[in-house]
């Protein structure tokens, strides 16, 4: 049964080989001159400044695990309505629809509690 | 591929009107949390109560339909059944518990009732899995709400640190337990207790496979029953979180985790039993041995309760060690095999609500004793003379302690007395000579907190708190633990009957 996995092991052998061969030939043959410059770090052509262990505002993190959590949830909707005209036709549209809503509730039950309970505000 | 079957959608919403109910009063309760603003400190908790006295009404007045329901996804019966009442009845004086520590130190956190309803909807699903997919939803469910009780008292160093060590262990044991099932559905294919067994009984898994992924399972069940050597998290998170949380963790979960754990074992037990009889047989000693061991040095009542914990859940393995037995034995050890089977597992139903009596009950006293808000009454020295300020919370908590120390005439000797004799029947009597050392043993720290209750005179630093709701519902469980001790025969029964419905 692994021997549907060699074509995926050959492209990953491959694949490294060829990072690993560039690497190696740019290491081997560019030239190395380096100066103050072109050691500091590279921020998008942007001069950097100052550090990056800097403390990020604890609502930042909260903020973004909610959009994690809706997004990924919200997510479900579309294999759903990629499998719901097969339901219709099967006849389980109103089940369907049902599970739906009931997703949808609960999901909309978990947005009202974090938006009263003053999750989403900035301060 | 579209060959989802539609269930019948009365019987499957009668069936699981309890689940229903429980997730969504959880709901409601947040709701309500969220937009009602006038609010009293005590609302909310009528409002649990409420929806966990409506699901034992439920339950007992519908005839709720039995058999598997959501294409086989659970499997309701007198055991999911069983077991849900023990939940909810947890979940009551759990509340009741923290209500009164709410109305007292004004430390209020309204967030703890909707998450006792998912930790308790999370056992109800684990109760009644039918498929590993169902099992893990049910545990995680659990547990996730468990690490957020656990920590929940925010600004406090050791709730805080009983949280976050019981979600990182917590997570690792769920990773194991995921490994497992990846392995059990490769060698089984399928997920499906019923496939599981088909493919056992056929005998077309391939052995290495299934070892391995039973095995990784037991480290996820081992982790949430507290088993050495998965065992480290329990002081410390048990001594950590706030004693409220601490009794429905000691209780419920475990509970919680041997019902599955139970099922698993009937499960595959014609296959495995080979390979995890000596595992399981030396995991009990080591359990009860060390759990009863580490218990004696301790002055905190928590971490001893934790370590008393690890040690009943020694004894807990024992009956299912038990129940494996027969299983190995020669043919004369099989024609008695189903009546070992089936008083291994009342023994080990009626085991698990006499603990979660005398569990509660002692930290429904823990409870109530702190001087300070936010902090509980954890040291044993602390409660000297408490016999002569408050008689009732004194006895109650010796009563307590005796059941734990498993003296008659109280439940926890009855419990002990029927894995033991379960033990024997089984034939494995050097175990049941380890359980009764190992039971000797625990009387030495049960009984000093009596001494200290009862012989040792007031200090300047004795406890002096006292709430009497909570003092009058563990007082309540110190009746219960009696009643049960003097008359098991009747439940012992009804356990039995329970259980004879899932031995497959």
């Amino acid at each position: 049964m692994f021997e549907r996995f060699i074509p995926v092991l050959l492209v990953l052998g491959v694949a490294g080989a060829f990072s690993g061969v560039f690497l190696a030939i740019s290491f081997l043959l560019g030239p190395r001159r380096p100066d103050a410059l072109k050691d500091s770090t590279y921020e998008c052509g942007i001069p950097a400044r100052g550090s990056i262990q800097i403390r990020f505002f604890v609502r930042f993190f909260l903020v973004a695990l909610f959009f994690l959590l809706f997004d990924l949830e919200a997510v479900f909707l579309y294999p759903w309505v990629v499998l719901y005209k097969g339901l219709l036709a099967s006849g389980a549209g109103g089940f369907a629809l049902t599970e739906m809503g009931v997703f949808l509730l609960v999901l909309l039950t978990g947005f009202l509690y974090v938006w009263k309970k003053g999750g989403l505000e900035w301060q | 591929m579209n060959d989802l079957a539609i269930p019948d959608f009365g019987r499957e919403i009668a069936a699981l009107l309890p689940f229903l109910i429980v997730a969504g009063g959880g709901l409601l309760v947040m709701v309500t949390d969220a937009l009602v603003k006038t609010l009293r400190k005590d609302h909310l908790s009528y409002l649990v109560l409420l929806v966990l006295l409506s699901v034992i009404v439920v339950q007992t007045t519908s005839g709720t339909p039995e058999g598997p329901v959501l294409n086989g996804l659970l499997l309701l019966g007198n055991f999911s059944r069983f077991f849900t009442y023990l939940f909810v009845v947890i979940g009551v004086l759990t509340t009741i518990f923290a209500t009164g520590i709410f109305d007292r130190d004004g430390n209020y956190r309204p967030e703890f009732y909707p998450l006792l309803l998912f930790a308790i909807l999370g056992m109800m699903v684990l109760a009644a899995a039918n498929d590993l997919l169902t099992v893990y939803l049910g545990l995680e469910t659990m547990s996730l709400a468990t690490y957020v009780l656990a920590g929940g008292v925010r600004g406090n160093a050791p709730s805080s640190e009983a949280g976050f060590k019981y979600l990182m262990l917590g997570g690792f044991s769920s990773a194991f337990f995921l490994m497992g099932v990846a392995f059990v559905y490769g060698a089984c294919g399928g997920t499906g207790f019923d496939q599981i067994a088909a493919a056992l009984h056929s005998g077309s898994a391939p052995m290495p496979f299934l070892t391995l992924g039973t095995g990784l399972m037991l480290v996820g069940f081992g982790f949430k029953v507290a088993m050495v050597p998965f065992h480290m998290w329990t002081p410390d998170v048990y001594d950590g979180a706030p004693a409220y949380v601490t009794g429905f963790m000691a209780t419920a979960i475990k509970a919680a985790g041997f019902a599955i754990l139970l099922r698993f074992v009937l499960l595959t037990e014609p296959m495995l039993a080979f390979a995890w009889y000596p595992v399981l047989t030396v995991l009990a000693v080591l359990t009860m041995s060390l759990g009863n061991i580490v218990a004696l040095v301790q002055g905190n009542i928590k971490r001893m309760l934790a370590w008393s914990s690890i040690a009943h859940a020694g004894y807990l393995l024992l009956g299912i060690v038990a129940i494996l037995a027969p299983a190995l034995g020669g043919p004369e050890m099989m024609a008695r095999a189903k009546g070992i089977v089936e008083e291994g597992g009342a023994a080990l139903l009626f085991y698990l609500v006499g603990y979660a009596l005398m569990n509660l009950a002692a930290f429904g006293i823990i409870n109530v004793m702190g001087t300070e808000p936010g902090v509980d009454g954890d040291q044993i020295s602390r409660y000297a003379g408490l016999s002569r300020r408050q008689p009732v919370a004194a006895a109650t908590l010796a009563v307590a302690m005796l059941s734990l120390a498993g003296i008659p005439p109280m439940v926890g000797f009855m419990a002990k007395f029927y894995i033991f004799s379960v033990v024997v029947k089984a034939g494995l009597i050097p175990l049941a000579i380890i359980g009764v050392i190992n039971s000797l043993i625990s009387v030495y720290y049960y009984l000093r907190v009596i001494v200290v209750m009862y012989m040792h005179d007031t200090a300047e630093d004795s406890y002096q708190g006292t709430e009497w709701v909570s003092v009058a519902a563990a007082g309540l469980l110190a009746f219960l633990i009696i009643y049960l001790g003097v008359m098991p025969e009747a439940f012992h029964r009804g356990a039995e009957i329970v259980f004879r419905q899932i031995s497959f």
